[in-house]
């Protein structure tokens, strides 16, 4: 099943236009996956940590689960300006 | 298919991950415990994060036996270690040193690895190593049962010679050959490298 493309957040649209790919509805979170991703997670962010001034880390959850099941990763985020 | 981690029992969650998450870099650690018996070994789950502070992050499970694994009482009970990156050249010495060795055993020794002093820390490096980071405890986060993720301030970096450009602080892609962990006793080298966009077709493939 595909995405209708005119839901979708404007900036994640052009994203996907941009790069020719197909979004996809997840189960769990808001937001699409990419279906010709060879495999996906759906991550609900669980903590942030501040590292240092401009990025911030979010969870220090590597891979761990919740209790509903979703995977949760990290990865390091630049803040907005 | 979609799995929901629920229904998914650890075990068979970790094989999902490490397999779907490759190729890892490796943290090659080295400590000394209070014995004075020089240890090292390998984790899969790292990785830099930061370079103001400058971090990595290493993942840490208990041993088969269920006890806390050496590598984390030696980071426990001094707040520093020594991370050594693994190429192609200590290949073979890694994954020798993954092995569970009783505690008054060296990995050094029973794979032929020299220990070097480090400059900071009171751990030995290996003095083989193509690149080593001396590292102090930055924070500590028990993340689950038998998981705890260890965040290390990298205070020293060291190299070996032609490695990295002294002027420029480049890497040398033909001096550095790292070598990735994928899953179980398999592991890939980074010898087929490419710019995007396009260079992935013009690789040939005999690479």
């Amino acid at each position: 099943m595909d995405i209708d493309f005119q839901t979708l957040d404007p900036d994640i649209r052009y994203e996907f236009e941009k790069a020719g790919f197909t979004p996809v509805p997840t189960t769990r979170v808001k937001h699409p996956m990419i279906k010709e991703s060879p495999a996906s997670f759906e991550c609900l962010l669980r903590q942030r940590t501040e590292l240092g001034p401009g990025f911030q880390l979010p969870g220090p959850q590597l891979c761990a689960t919740r209790d509903d099941g979703v995977v949760v990763a990290y990865g390091p985020e630049r803040l907005a300006p | 298919m979609e799995l929901k981690l629920t229904d998914v029992s650890p075990v068979e969650r970790y094989k999902l991950l490490i397999g779907l998450v490759i190729p890892r870099p490796i943290a090659w650690i080295s400590t000394v415990n209070e014995s004075g018996v020089n240890n090292c070994a390998p984790f899969s789950f790292f990785n830099v994060l930061s370079e103001e502070p400058p971090l990595c992050v290493t993942s840490f499970n208990v041993r088969s036996d269920g006890l806390t694994k050496h590598t984390l009482k030696n980071i426990h009970r001094t707040g520093e270690y020594v991370v050594n990156l693994v190429d192609e050249a200590t290949a073979d010495a890694m994954h020798l040193s993954s092995y569970e060795y009783p505690e008054e055993d060296s990995e050094f020794e029973k794979t032929g690895l020299t220990p070097a002093p480090c400059s900071v820390v009171k751990h030995p490096r290996i003095a083989e190593a193509a690149a080593s980071f001396e590292c102090r405890v930055w924070k500590r986060l028990e993340i689950g049962p038998g998981r705890e993720l260890v965040f290390g301030e990298i205070l020293i970096v060291h190299a070996r010679e032609g490695v990295i450009d002294p002027t420029s602080k480049r890497i040398s892609e033909s001096s550095y050959q790292p070598i990735g962990r994928l899953f179980a006793a398999r592991y890939c080298t980074t010898r087929q490298r490419f710019d995007l966009p396009g260079g992935l077709a013009k690789l040939s493939p005999e690479n």
